[in-house]
């Protein structure tokens, strides 16, 4: 099976790594991050992901605006979006686990590493 | 706060369908002092009020009274009155009942003791030549009573404006900090959950543990950090019309796993009369889902019973509570409503009930509990200008808690079903 490749953009550069070394280290994914904001349209045009894990809350331009910017793209446009967050708490999720908002999902960032894991193996299967 | 509030006063509760009565304790020494006051008390059918008085010529006598279960309103204190020695019956009166008006007696050349009097906590006092002086007794008592009543009904709208500067300054720090701690406390679970799964390939026999030891301690901050989230974010309240029973019927739909696990059998006992009201359902049900969680954990999975009720407050027990008339003024509503959650668990012993609302406080152990649950409930009642009693209940024992509610004077049915944010400012 050919490995996914996710990208990460979240301004927390210790958080963006961790998960890149938790998902590569379940040998599926190839990784990789940006951290700052106004390169994630650049970062994803260049490595093409099969998803994208968004940070919600971040200097310059916040989650929405990215993907206000890959919504413009037809070629972005396309590409499934995971939003991450540390404003949503685990309690709000409680209904089925997860929020969403429009049709993208929010997972807290505080979930269990392997909840979040689920989540990329769901969205890349298009059952959520 | 040196007072218990008396928001949260467990043990203060009104007793139906009293009798308008004035009980007075007349702690004087000669039988003829307690004849002339009860003749200047006599006052027939004249007054809505009677007056029942209660000779006591031994201090002693006074103070097993109050130490007693029974109520009274006033004391006429002699000051001459004999208490054992190095006992000052003042002071020992005022330590015993804090809220009970003290007149004193004193003779008339004791004008400076008298006065001193007054210093030391009592209410007015009355010189013995003046006691046949037509209504003067009468007036002292009144006036007595009025002005402690009045103190008391500051003192619960001091306690309630104390209790939401405290909460408002926890919740905007709670989330600050707790937006500030996610992100280091999700890297750590990150690298937990990878290194943990580096454990059948490290050799070192305690690395499996030490894996799980920290996992879990770092779950459960995050657990903490979420519950401050939560507390922060009652901020904001959106109201709805609904039921308090559709409200109770789904908490312990959401609890079911929990209450079979527990072996815990809920009793629901729902006012089919209640009106609906209005009020943020999610946040109600969070305030349910608490409360039975700690009954739960209270009563350790010993097959017990926990009793959930609503029901309308009576007019007559409304009337009787300063806490129940402050409610339905504060929030304009003729009609007051209530919640009931009754455990068999061990109560709360004699631990100040306000303690208890106080964030992080938890009698639970490690792990069981992050400690914030009572002080969200407490914020979710203030929010809804509601109020809430704990009282430790016999036979069966057990802890009860009640939250009443004002009902709106007119339902709002007739606007769509849209959320109306309520910002706080």
């Amino acid at each position: 099976m050919n490995k996914k490749s996710i990208l990460i953009i979240d301004d927390e550069a210790s958080f963006a790594r961790m998960t890149k070394i938790f998902l590569e280290g379940k040998g599926d994914y190839n990784v990789s991050y940006e951290t700052e904001s106004m390169k994630a349209v650049e970062t994803t045009r260049s490595t093409n992901p099969d998803l994208i894990l968004l940070d919600l809350v971040m200097p310059e331009l916040d989650g929405g605006d990215v993907l206000a910017r890959f919504n413009e793209d037809p070629a972005l446009k396309s590409i499934p979006v995971l939003f991450i967050t540390s404003m949503v708490s685990q309690d709000d999720t409680s209904e089925d686990s997860l929020v969403q908002s429009g049709d993208n999902i929010m997972i807290p960032k505080t979930s269990p590493p392997e909840f979040v894991h689920q989540c990329i193996q769901d969205k890349l299967a298009g059952v959520i | 706060m040196g007072n218990t509030a008396p928001i949260f006063a467990a043990s203060m509760e009104c007793v139906e369908g009293r009798v308008p009565q004035i009980t007075v304790i007349c702690a004087v020494k000669a039988e003829e002092d307690c004849h002339s006051f009860q003749e200047q008390l006599d006052f027939g059918d004249s007054l809505p009020e009677h007056f029942r008085i209660i000779h006591m010529p031994d201090f002693a006598l006074v103070v097993e009274a109050l130490n007693s279960d029974a109520v009274y309103d006033v004391i006429l204190l002699d000051l001459l009155l004999e208490a054992p020695d190095g006992v000052d019956p003042l002071a020992e009166l005022r330590k015993l009942a804090p809220n009970l008006p003290i007149i004193v007696f004193s003779e008339v050349n004791d004008m400076d003791l008298a006065i001193d009097a007054l210093g030391r906590g009592a209410d007015d006092f009355l010189p013995r030549d003046y006691i046949d002086y037509p209504q003067l007794v009468a007036r002292s008592v009144f006036t007595v009573i009025e002005r402690r009543k009045q103190d008391l009904d500051k003192r619960i709208l001091q306690d309630q404006l104390i209790q939401a500067e405290k909460l408002d300054s926890l919740g905007r720090i709670a989330a600050g900090v707790a937006h500030e701690v996610k992100n280091p406390l999700a890297t750590v679970q990150m690298a937990m959950a990878y290194i943990s799964t580096l454990v059948p390939d490290v050799e070192d026999p305690q690395f499996g543990e030490a894996c799980e030891l920290a996992t879990t301690a770092i779950n459960r901050a995050s657990e903490i950090i979420s519950g401050m989230v939560d507390f922060s974010r009652n901020d904001c309240v959106a109201i709805k019309n609904g039921s308090l029973n559709d409200v109770l019927t789904k908490s312990v739909d959401l609890l079911r796993y929990e209450i079979n696990k527990s072996k815990t059998t809920v009793n629901l006992n729902l006012d089919p009369s209640l009106p609906a009201s209005e009020f943020d359902i999610g946040k109600m049900e969070q305030i349910l889902i608490n409360l039975i969680r700690n009954s739960i954990q209270a009563m350790q999975n010993c097959d017990k019973v926990i009793h959930l009720s609503t029901f309308v407050v009576s007019p007559q027990k409304q009337a009787a509570s300063p806490w129940l008339r402050e409610l339905a003024a504060t929030t304009g509503s003729s009609t007051l409503i209530a919640l009931e959650v009754r455990d068999e668990g061990p109560g709360i012993g004699d631990q100040k009930p306000a303690a208890l609302f106080e964030p992080f406080f938890t009698t639970k152990q490690i792990g069981e509990g992050s400690g914030l649950g009572l002080s969200v409930v407490m914020q979710i009642v203030s929010r809804h200008n509601g109020l809430i009693r704990l009282k430790n209940m016999e036979n069966p024992s057990g802890l009860r808690t009640r939250i009443y509610f004002g009902v709106p004077p007119v339902p709002t049915t007739l606007s769509p079903p849209e959320t109306q944010k309520l910002m706080k400012t």
